[in-house]
This record gives structure tokens, sequence and C-alpha cells, in this order.
């Protein structure tokens, strides 16, 4: 006879996306639902923890009710619930811990906390990817840019992360700048489509030896505004495309040239790449087209549109290997915003 | 028939409370007046006390969660756990004024109570309300929970209402002196454990809002912040400047 599947409720509020999501064994999805608040913060041009707190709380309940309706099944039916617990804003991972503990409790159901860096990984599973290790993962998202070397399944370290601005923090910054809207990302990868990316020769932060796998994005930033700035005063008029893809082709390669060192340097088996910003199609094209000339062995995986951005069922796959382990948080799990790589 | 018993929980305030409620019987209530973070402590506070009581959880009937005023973050871990117990269990769900909670602890008949607590940018989040005379001694809201300048505040009691007025909460300590000087010979002060937000009170306050609905659904149950996002009461000020 067959076992039964391992079904965890994976619930996921750390920044501007309420999620719930039903994941059977760490990899098929039975429900998968986010409420994006995207266009609630667009007009602030960022991410207001505020509101973005205010809306997860009134937001997650019934999309809970809803993820556990689309995937056929009740609360009681689940082996275990999950929660991301950080890094993220305070405010609003308050809501998702609060939540997912008060409903452990009424259900007796055990609790599984995630680094929500860490789940973003785990998206790759859900595709029915195999991973070979060890790999490295870039993950770069509104609030993240990092290299993490994962040595076998649930063994992570932190390569090196970036010193100041995230990669979609930078997206964002320069869009508001040309104010081409927000979410910055998308708006720029599809401008850049028009543009040389090769027309204005914009500064790579490559950071020597002791940066080898850190990342510095607001030197990059500042060219691209004074850039702009002078222009502007000397009255020339801006090829608006050619500047984004130029901005967008210094940042991608960096991006690039450092994951592809890294998984030379440390003998990697597969890269994966997590995120919204890995959701960008330069970016997808560069890390393929280097790997295959540089490390034709290396395997690259990266989620589908959809598993880029923040979701719970990633957040229920990265539980599945600690609900197996028996690592249950409790009842005082607090909500970590700074959480770093490495800690559960 | 069984009868229904009540979880009480408070985090609006410093004060991290929870009570069990059976008719008018208070079964249980456990409070820390400490300075510690409610999400790690109202769980286990909870737990404790069920345990305590010799209770399970599913024996619940109802939940009753201090939806504000107070402070945002403290008040939504209050209200998302009470939220997601109530989800969880399949039961009723209730919002109570904190306000309203607070004035209960004051038992004179006929007296005026008014509720404070610091709500800055030099204001106090405030209500007023008058206990009937007669049994049940009921709480009549006289004015709406706001949050107003204490100066705003006094000249309405001066103008508008006579007689001694009893003044509760945390947002006591900061301005009895100045109650002193607007309301001479007027105003009483709770003793200052009395002024602490409990969950005994937000129970006996959900336990009438429940006989009035005795179904409401936990998703009704939603904070009174009485205050906008700050980002968005400046955007409106913004866009309201460039109109002019
Ligand atoms: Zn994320």
């Amino acid at each position: 006879m067959k076992e039964a599947p391992v079904l965890i409720l994976g619930i996921e509020t750390s920044c501007d996306e309420t999620a719930a999501a039903v994941v059977a064994d760490g990899r098929r999805i039975l429900s998968n639902l986010v409420s994006s608040q995207v266009e609630l913060h667009a007009r602030y041009g960022g991410v207001v923890p505020e509101i973005a707190s205010r809306q997860h709380l009134s937001l997650l309940n019934p999309l809970i009710d809803d993820a556990l309706k689309e995937a056929g099944v009740q609360l009681k039916d689940l082996q275990a619930i999950a929660v991301s617990h950080g890094p993220g804003l305070v405010g609003a991972l308050l809501i998702g811990v609060a939540t997912a503990k008060a409903l452990a409790y009424a259900a007796r159901l055990p609790l599984v906390s995630v680094n929500h860096l860490e789940a973003h990984l785990y998206a790759n599973q859900l595709e029915g990817a195999v991973i070979y290790y060890p790999a490295v993962n870039l993950i770069v998202s509104g609030g993240h840019s990092e290299l993490l070397l994962i040595e076998e399944s649930g063994a992570i370290k932190s390569l090196g992360r970036t010193r100041d601005d995230a990669a979609g923090e930078a997206f964002d910054k320069i869009a508001r700048v040309l104010e081409l809207g927000y979410p910055g990302g998308p708006l720029i990868d599809k401008m850049a489509r028009e543009g040389n990316p090769a027309a204005i020769d914009f500064p790579r932060a490559w950071l020597g030896n002791d940066g080898l796998y850190d990342f510095s994005f607001s030197g990059l930033k500042t060219a691209v505004i004074n850039h702009l700035y002078h222009a502007r005063r000397r009255g020339e008029q801006i090829n608006l495309p050619d500047l984004v893809a130029s901005f967008q082709e210094a940042l991608i390669e960096v991006l690039v040239e450092k994951t592809v060192a890294a998984a030379g340097d440390l003998e990697a088996q597969t890269v994966l790449m997590s995120g919204g910003v890995a959701a960008n199609s330069h970016l997808r094209r560069r890390m393929q087209e280097r790997l295959r000339a540089t490390l034709p062995s290396v395997v690259l995986h990266y989620p589908d549109l959809k598993l880029c951005t923040d979701n719970a069922a990633m957040i229920a796959a990265a539980a599945y290997p600690l609900y197996q382990k028996k690592r249950f948080a409790s009842l005082d799990l607090n909500a970590e915003p700074g959480l770093g790589i490495g800690r559960p | 028939m069984r009868t229904l018993l009540i979880l009480g929980i408070d985090t609006t305030t410093l004060s991290c409370s929870v009570a069990l409620l059976r008719e008018d019987t208070l079964l249980a209530e456990m409070t820390l007046n400490i300075k510690k973070t409610h999400s790690e402590r109202l769980m286990p506070l909870l737990d404790r006390m069920l345990t305590e009581s010799g209770i399970e959880r599913e024996e619940l009937g109802a939940i009753a969660a201090s939806a504000g005023p107070g402070s945002f973050t403290g008040l939504r871990i209050g209200v998302s756990t009470a939220r997601a117990l109530a989800q969880g269990l399949g039961i009723p769900g209730v919002p109570v004024c904190t306000l309203g909670a607070m004035a209960e602890a004051v038992p004179a008949p006929g007296a005026l109570i008014c509720p404070l607590l610091d709500a800055r940018r030099s204001e106090v989040y405030t209500a007023l309300f008058r206990r009937g005379n007669n049994e049940p001694y009921a709480l009549e809201t006289l004015l709406e929970p706001a949050a107003i300048a204490l100066e705003d505040l006094f000249a309405t009691l001066r103008e508008q209402y006579t007689g001694p007025v009893t003044f509760t909460g945390e947002g006591l300590q900061s301005c009895t002196a100045q109650i002193e000087t607007a309301l001479p010979g007027r105003a009483m002060a709770a003793s200052a454990p009395f002024r602490v937000c409990r969950a005994a009170l937000v129970a006996l306050r959900g336990k009438s809002l429940l006989r009035e609905k005795p179904g409401a659904s936990y998703l009704e149950l939603l904070p009174s912040y009485l205050r906008r996002p700050e980002a968005e009461r400046l955007a409106a000020e913004r866009q309201g400047g460039s109109k002019q």
C-alpha cells in the first residue's frame, strides 16, 4: 500500500504578498494562492509596512480557507502548518506567525517555522527539478541579493550578499527615478528589450578578493542618476530604452559572473535562481549562456514566473524536510525580521 | 444546553491578558503587565491557562478579542490570534472595544467614565461612558471612541457634561496633573491596578455582543485602529494641498 502523503499548509506574509498553499510531500502543489497588494502600494512607490500589515490581517484567514478548499482538504487532514518567520517586515511577519501558531494550536498540529530566504530555493523542487549537490543558489529579490551554497538538502551556507541595495531595490529605484512605475523589475525588463545594452558603459562593482561573492549596486544606481542629470542639464535627448538596457546589463553581468564563478570555484553540479528578479528574462538568458560556455555540465534551474515571487507553496516545501526531522517550533515563536541564512 | 465558555484576549496595550468566562463566572485570568513581546507571550499564556483550568481548547465556545484602539502591532497580534483560533476551532469570534472593556472596571452607578490611552502625536484614544443607575448597570456610550487632543476632551467635558468623571487607563499616568487643572473638583482616578487592560473585561463585553449576534463570524473580527496609516494620511494631505 502506498503511504499517505504528508500535507503541509504554508503561510507567507513577510512583505506585500499574502499567501497560503497546500503542498504534498514538499513537491506536489495542491493549491497555491497569492493575494498581492502590489497595486495598493504602487501609489507610494514601495511597500508601506503599516498598510501591508493591515492587509495581511484581513486577507489571510479567508485565503487559508480558500487554499484548503482548492486542495480538497480540511484542517484535520493536514500533518503540519508552516510559516515564514523571517526575514522580512516585522509587522507583516507577525500576522503570519500569530495566525500559524493559533491555527496549529486550535487544530492540534505541529508548527514548522521556515526561513523565507531559504524557502525561495525550494520553489525549484515544486517544479519537479532534481537538484544535484553541491548547488549554488542565487537569490535575487526586492529585499535580498545573496549567493548560497547548498552542500546537501537542508545544509545551506551563505557565500556572499549585497552590501547595500538588493537587485530588486535597484530596479525599483531606477524605475522610480525614470518615472516608469512600480514594481520596476518587469517594466525595466520589458523596456530594455528595445534598447542597446552596450550604449552606456555603467560601472560594475566587482569588489575584489575580499568581496568575491558579495554584491553592491548603489554605485551603479548613482551612476545612472548622474548620467541622467548631466544629460538633462546639457539638454540632450535621453534614449530611455538604451539607458534602461545599459543599466540592466551592468547589474545582470555582475549577478551572472559572480554566480558562475562561485559554481566553478565550489564545483557545483547545479545552479539555482530564485526570488522575484529571477523572473527577469535577460538574467535567465545570460545565466544559461554563460554556464553553457564555461561550465557545460552544470544544470541551471529557475522556477516558473509564478513561483519566483513570494508564495506559500515554497514555504510548505521548505518545511517538509524540517517536518521529517521533527524540527517543530514552539508557541513562543516570534517574527525575526533580520533572520540570516543557516538558521531554520 | 451547555453554558457558553468565552475566551477573552487583550494585547492592545502593555498588558498581555487572557481569560475564561463561563456565564458570570470568571474561571481563570492570566495577565502579564511587563514589557515583553506579546507575540512570544500570548500563546504560551493561553496554553498555560487552559492547562491549569483543566479545560480542553475544543471546549471553548466563542472568542472575544480587544480590537483597539491601542498599539497597532499589539492589537494585531491579539486579533490575528483570535481570528485563527476561531477559524481552527470553528467557533464565533467578536471584536471588543478596548476602551469599553476598560470602562467595565469602574463599577459606580451613574458615573461618567473616561478611559485614556496614549495615542502619541499629542493625542489620546478616548471615549465617554455612563454606567446605568439601575440593574443591570449597563454602560451607555456618550462619546464614541476617537483619537483627540486632551484639551478638546476637557472642553467637551466642561461644556456638555456635569458631575464627576472617573478616568482610567494606561494613558492616565502622564496627564494626572493636567486633568486636575482642567476639571477642578470633578476628576477621579481609578486606582492603578484597575487601569490595566484585562481580558476578563473583554470577555464580559464579548458576552453581551454574542447575545446580540450569537453566530458572529471571526471574519468580522477586525481591528479598530481609529487612525489611518501615516503614509495614507500624508498622501491625502499632499493631494489636498496641491488642489488649492
Ligand atoms: Zn521573497
